[in-house]
């Protein structure tokens, strides 16, 4: 479970998290969308203790994030996978060295077939081919270093998911596998998933929970059929946006 | 007020950043592989500018020198000043100048890109530490590419007044046997520490500045300035001071009391 409870964060005057709370439970697969700017992208950091917060406490699967000394915040790190808006790929090494750096820096005593083997199949799930392996990041498109980005989140099996706008800069179809790939990692391995988006499609189709950020506070936590009948001016209207995009 | 709490801040920081370094090289994590492939990112590569600017510093030196002492009918000790000169202060300060701007500049934008495109953070949270992973080796690479290279840079500096002894009609044996008349072992031990501390500055500068880079695009600009600025600056200070302590000892050496 990853609870927040009362998150404030300012960055100089702005106040960019204004006395948030909220739980996710095991399992659940929840979007959280918002304007450009609000901190969605903010919150996913405090979860993986990339940001601390003014105010307030963070928890994930029981250890407290904040305060937390280096060797708790790896365990907690142990836990998380979290897929950053722009692929965050190291451009010196290979995409195989990319995938199975989690796997050599935790130490989890595997051997090199197994790394390899691993390797292997993350980057089949993600719709890659296995001759992208050898090749570094810097000759791929867009779209595939961010497939790479996922699979290499994947390699360390986490518990939970995070994504930071996922689908920025992919194609339609590409963007289809994501949201299959998402849902089967929710319903089969029983990951939770956390989506920060402006995807509304996506976030009705495959979320099991919406949550609406706007200046800093949660205005709406429901499902997506809740979503469809909410009063909120927010989310009435990111769903004209859907219904009137060209 | 706040400028000067800001260096010294800054200066406290590094000091930090190096001594973090330092331990974990300490408890064995440098990766030594990925050093030596640093050091070819950093110090092979770096081998013809350190060769052309020794060379071409070694004749600047003469060529000054030369000028100066035609006056006076002293060519006769042009070899000697001019390589104590150039080995003690100018060789040193000014190839050091040289890889601040290349090794240094190079080093700060690349830790700096990885920062703001989160490369760093995504080493973080797949379980390793950065400093570890990706400074330490870029960090010894142009400790001992530096050094080495200031080394180098300085016995071509000596090929270069040889070179240019050739051009004006000077016997170059001339020049190389009055070398040892005038400089001493002292002159080669100071220009040997300097060599060193100038590698450590450009090597923790650099690494410190990419780090800690913020803020896109500019953050990385903005690291690339300070880095250059601090370098120089450090390198300007360190110079002084050491032939400073150097010149006291001297001294006390003279005088009996060491």
């Amino acid at each position: 479970m990853i609870i927040l409870d009362k998150i404030s964060k300012s960055f100089g005057s702005r106040k960019v998290l204004d006395d948030v709370s909220l739980t996710i439970r095991e399992g659940e697969s929840v979007f959280i969308l918002g304007k450009s700017g609000v901190g969605k992208s903010v919150l996913l950091k405090h979860i993986v203790g990339l940001v601390s917060p003014d105010s307030g406490t963070v928890e994930v699967a029981d250890r407290k994030v904040n305060p937390s000394n280096a060797n708790e915040l790896a365990l907690i790190r142990q836990t998380c996978g979290l897929v950053f808006q722009f692929p965050a790929l190291l451009d010196s090494v290979t995409v195989f060295e990319n995938v199975c750096f989690g796997l050599r820096a935790r130490d989890l005593t595997l051997s090199e077939t197994e790394i390899e083997q691993r390797v292997k199949e993350k980057v089949k799930l993600v719709g890659l081919s296995e001759k992208v392996l050898t090749k570094y990041p810097g000759v791929l498109s867009f779209g595939a270093q961010k497939r790479v980005s996922i699979a290499r989140t994947l390699a360390v099996a986490p518990r939970y998911l995070l994504f930071d706008e996922p689908t920025t800069g992919m194609d339609p179809i590409a963007t289809t596998g994501l949201n299959q790939l998402i849902r089967k990692l929710t319903s089969e391995l029983k990951v939770t998933t956390v989506v920060v988006s402006h995807d509304v499609k996506s976030a009705l189709k495959i979320g099991s929970r919406i949550i609406l950020l706007e200046e800093g506070k949660i205005v709406f936590d429901g499902t997506p059929e809740e979503f469809r009948t909410s009063k909120v001016k927010l989310a009435m209207e990111f769903q004209l946006g859907t219904q009137y995009e060209f | 007020m706040n400028f000067s709490l800001s260096i010294i801040s800054t200066f406290g920081k590094m000091i930090l950043f190096a001594w973090e370094c330092f331990v974990l090289t300490l408890e064995g994590k440098t990766r030594w592989r990925h050093v030596v492939e640093q050091i070819y990112q950093v110090g092979v590569r770096s081998l013809g500018t350190t060769f052309t600017a020794g060379i071409f510093v070694g004749a600047i030196m003469a060529l000054q020198m030369e000028i100066q002492l035609k006056d006076f009918g002293a060519e006769a000790f042009l070899g000697g000043l001019s390589t104590s000169t150039t080995l003690r202060n100018v060789g040193p300060v000014l190839i050091a100048f040289l890889l601040s701007g290349k090794v240094g500049a190079y080093t700060s934008a690349e830790l700096g890109t990885m920062e703001v495109t989160e490369q760093l953070n995504a080493i973080r949270l797949l379980g390793a530490n950065p400093v570890e992973y990706i400074i330490l080796p870029r960090m010894w690479a142009i400790i001992i590419s530096s050094f080495l290279l200031l080394i180098v840079g300085l016995m071509v500096t000596i090929l270069g007044g040889v070179v240019f002894c050739e051009m004006i009609n000077i016997n170059p044996l001339t020049y190389i046997q009055n070398i040892p008349r005038i400089v001493t072992a002292w002159s080669v031990g100071q220009s040997v520490v300097k060599s060193f501390l100038f590698g450590l500055i450009i090597a923790v500068v650099s690494c410190y500045k990419g780090y800690y880079a913020r803020g896109g695009s500019v953050g990385v600009g903005i690291a690339v300035q300070s880095c250059a600025v601090t370098n120089l600056m450090l390198i300007i200070f360190t110079d002084f001071f050491i032939s400073m302590a150097s010149s006291f000892m001297q001294d006390l050496l003279r005088t009996g009391y060491l």
